[in-house]
């Protein structure tokens, strides 16, 4: 024990690994989150101590959260943020507060944790096989014959045709709902040949609950302050370029693209441009998302908002607002409409929000029913943007390689709270 | 100098290189921690990783996924055997060292893979097949870039090439052979913006299955490899051990750490480059561009 | 014992030390981890099959025009220690080898064979 106490004693007050499962109306709260000092936001449960359950999910999400869990290489503990609802998974403790304090709770149950003080928790899911393969079969392993039965518990990929006309393994695997590159609460099944995806199927859409309603939605309803509308858009923008930069690795620009998100205020157009300039000498274009995910021309992005509008099709409903008139607003657009023009687009788009939010004195906008959000428009009884792309990611994101199917989907901007396709929570 | 005093020289240069490479690489991640933190904490990651259990899944390959990490780190070794670190070593150094080393650097392919492979699961073996793609894609420019150092030395031998600098560094005969260098380097430690296989679009890719001791020892054996390349890339381009005033071993040290400070400043900078065009960039713009530093520098000799 | 012999010390030492590290590591773990515990991690969701499979590398023309360039670099190696003996005879030997092979390489960038997707 003498080692373990000495270990303990050096990690406790270390960074602590969190694995973080975002529920509705938490997505922004994760990305402050990140900037608080000695958490470290994780990718697998592998690497993590700490499940963050932030936010409200649905029953659907039960499985996977307690998958996650399990996962976990421990000394693991579970903390709630926000009001997750209590029967999806137990937790230690439900932190209410904001972003500081569920951070200093973090740090003292990793501390409590790794020190002995509290134990660490055991497994949710049972310890069953998923198929029964024990003691089946000529060596009892599963198996029948050369890839036949389930040895060891699974079946061993199908056969498939490549676009070549050559039969080889395809391995069907469903991605996600907590998986760091897709929004959370994407369950997408691809079929994997290599490397490249040859079928796409989503396959869960109601994981996560809608959050409160934001500034956005209430647009919906009555007419709001365009500084606020624009303020939410910028940093909706900055928080989305973060994410971006993480999933290409550029974790330098990225805290500044999260810090940013945090400081900016009306008619901070500078720091915008700063940022965009550390962003262009990263290389982001050429290395990463300079002609990925063009969209065939085939493909209705009308009501798109920023994808629509990267790929030259100057669509926004703010045109027609008295409001936005008054202060000379004017769509901007893009016309290359792969994924580097959808970020340079929405970089243009927080730093005209922000200086329209800098003019926009006490006007105000929308209550009709129509709202353009970050993420294209949005009406009252129709299908949200995040609906026309998850009916559409199949046909999309078939044939793409692993990588750029990543980058494709988070440029996209699906917001799951507003799906409501085959979700029958909404 | 005899094999005991070998084997105490690299390992204390692997360790010491790794402690600088990880606090450099914490200090340009961008978080707001000063630099005593950064100082402390590889210590807190590593015992924190130490206390963690080892996970593994259903049915991985336990021999194989034990031994990459520990194959990783023993190429790492063998590749900065063939460099002299404190000065001229009639005895220790290798006759044909550069071949030692592109050797080793060469057989890092089959570590990454199999670190992908042995999990069985999905995200690891993709990032071991990327792995397989880059190598073969920049193993060439690597090795060349290398090999001409030992043009105008005439010589295989990294202790004659550190030697034949004594008037001019080859930095400046050979400009661009760093630069295809630290590139190539780079991406044969997976490090940014090269990481392909552990890259965050694949949850950590190879790393994505492992925690506790083995992933301490395939983060160590990754550093060890950024000192490995960081030892070479100073002793063929920047003099090794030679210089004015300090002991030859301190400038070797010096030489490293700017190397692997450099590095680590570029692995946080900068987008990781997608798969297909990495391949792209090494067959069409590398290779070429190796081919060229081999003839100029040639013709530059004769 | 020189330096091969170091080297290969050192090769055989940090493979057992660093697989003896992991070994203990896994035999003095706290208990068995159970299979849910077990499952292979793709963000939640359970796999339906073993990863394992024929991985279809599709970038299989460039691995075959590394085998080229790669026997061209077994001749660099001692070709490199002479050149400066042999002279221009060796630069322009080698030159016209070597561009026999980019011939191909340009072939392979004409086919797409460095794109897959």
């Amino acid at each position: 024990m003498g080692l373990r106490s000495r270990l303990a004693h050096l990690a406790k007050t270390g960074e602590v690994p969190v694995f973080a499962v975002v529920g509705g109306g938490y997505r922004s709260a994760i990305h402050r989150l990140r900037l608080a000092e000695g958490i470290h936001v994780v990718a697998s449960p592998r690497h993590a101590a700490v499940l963050l359950i932030a936010g409200t999910l649905t029953e659907t999400a039960t499985e996977s959260v307690k998958h996650v869990h399990d996962q976990m290489a421990g000394p693991r503990v579970t903390v709630g943020w926000g009001h997750p609802e209590p029967t999806v998974v137990p937790m230690r403790v439900q932190v209410t507060g904001d972003v500081s304090e569920v951070a200093a709770v973090i740090r003292r149950e990793f501390h409590d944790v790794v020190t002995g003080a509290i134990p660490p928790e055991a497994p949710l899911l049972p310890d069953v096989d998923a198929v029964e393969w024990r003691g089946v079969g000529p060596y009892g392993h599963g198996g029948t014959g050369m890839t036949g039965g389930t040895p060891y518990g699974r079946p061993l990929p199908l056969r498939a045709p490549d676009r070549d006309g050559l039969e080889l393994d395809q391995l069907p695997v469903a991605v996600g709902p907590w998986f760091s590159g897709f929004p959370p609460g994407l369950v997408l099944r691809v079929s994997l040949q290599g490397d490249v995806v040859q079928e796409v199927e989503v396959v869960s859409t109601d994981l996560v609950a809608a959050g409160p309603a934001g500034v956005f939605a209430q647009a919906l309803q009555e007419p709001r302050l365009i500084r606020d509308l624009e303020m939410a858009r910028a940093r909706h923008h900055l928080e989305w370029m973060a994410d971006a930069l993480l999933i290409a690795g550029v974790d330098r620009v990225a805290v500044r693209a999260e810090r940013l998100a945090v400081a900016i205020g009306p008619g901070d157009v500078d720091p915008v441009e700063r940022l965009m300039r550390a962003v262009r000498r990263s290389l982001l274009r050429p290395m990463t998302l300079r002609k990925v995910g063009v969209l065939a021309p085939d493909v209705q992005v009308t009501g798109l908002g920023p994808v629509a509008r990267a790929a030259e099709l100057p669509d926004d409903r703010r045109t027609s607002e008295q409001g936005y008139r008054d202060i000379g607003f004017r769509p901007v657009t893009q016309t290359a409409g792969d994924a580097w023009a959808r970020f340079t687009q929405r970089a243009a788009e927080a730093a005209q929000a922000v200086g329209l939010a800098g003019r926009a004195g006490d006007r105000r906008a929308f209550g009709n029913g129509e709202v353009e959000a970050p993420d294209g428009l949005h009406r009252v009884g129709e299908p949200s943007p995040a609906d026309t792309v998850i009916s559409m990611l199949d046909t999309i994101l078939t044939g793409m390689e692993w990588g750029d199917l990543v980058t494709m989907v988070h440029s996209l901007d699906i917001d799951m709270e507003s799906v409501s396709v085959g979700n029958p929570a909404v | 100098m005899t094999a005991l005093g070998i084997l105490t020289q690299v390992t204390l240069m692997l360790v010491g290189g790794a402690y600088v490479l990880a606090v450099a690489d914490r200090l340009m991640g961008g978080s707001s921690t000063g630099v005593r933190s950064a100082l402390s904490y590889p210590v807190r990651r590593l015992s924190f990783l130490f206390l963690q259990p080892m996970s593994t899944t259903e049915r991985p390959d336990f021999a194989v996924w034990i031994l990459a990490p520990a194959l990783l780190a023993a190429l790492a070794a063998v590749g900065a055997v063939a460099v002299p670190i404190a000065g001229p070593s009639p005895g220790g150094d290798i006759a044909a060292g550069l071949v030692l080393f592109g050797a080793a650097m060469l057989v890092v392919l089959v570590a990454v893979f199999m670190f992908g492979w042995a999990p069985n699961s999905v995200f690891p073996m993709i990032g071991g097949f990327r792995f397989a793609a880059m190598v073969l894609s920049i193993g060439i420019p690597f090795s060349l870039v290398v090999l001409t150092t030992a043009i105008p030395a005439e010589s295989l031998s990294v202790g004659v090439i550190v030697e034949a600098q004594s008037d001019l560094w080859f930095v400046l005969v050979q400009p661009l052979g760093l630069v295809i260098y630290l590139i190539t380097a780079a991406a044969i430690a997976f490090w940014g913006p090269f990481d392909l296989p552990e890259g965050s679009d694949l949850a950590g890719g190879i790393v994505a299955e492992s925690s506790g001791a083995r992933l301490a020892m395939w983060r160590f054996g990754r550093a060890a490899l950024m000192v490995t390349v960081s030892l070479m890339g100073q002793a063929v381009f920047l003099g090794g051990y030679l210089g004015p005033v300090l002991p030859g071993w301190l400038w070797t040290l010096v030489k490293t750490a700017v190397l692997l400070i450099l590095l680590a400043l570029t692995g946080r900078t900068m987008a990781r480059m997608r798969i297909q065009r990495f391949v792209w960039f090494g067959w069409v713009v590398l290779l070429p561009l190796a081919l060229v530093d081999v003839f100029l520098s040639g013709w530059l000799a004769l | 014992m020189g330096g091969i012999g170091a080297a290969l010390v050192l090769f055989v030492a940090s493979l057992i030390a660093i697989g003896v590290i992991q070994w203990v590591w896994a035999v003095t773990g706290e208990r068995e981890l159970t299979v849910p515990e077990r499952v292979p991690f793709a963000g939640g969701a359970e796999p339906e099959f073993h990863a394992w499979n024929r991985f279809h590398i599709r970038y299989y023309a460039m691995a075959l025009l590394f085998l080229a360039f790669d026997m061209e670099m077994v001749f660099m190696y001692p070709w490199a220690v002479v050149f400066i003996r042999e002279g221009l005879l060796a630069l322009i030997e080698m030159l016209m080898f070597i561009l026999i092979l980019v011939v191909g390489m340009v072939y392979a960038w004409r086919e797409k064979s460095f794109e897959w997707a």
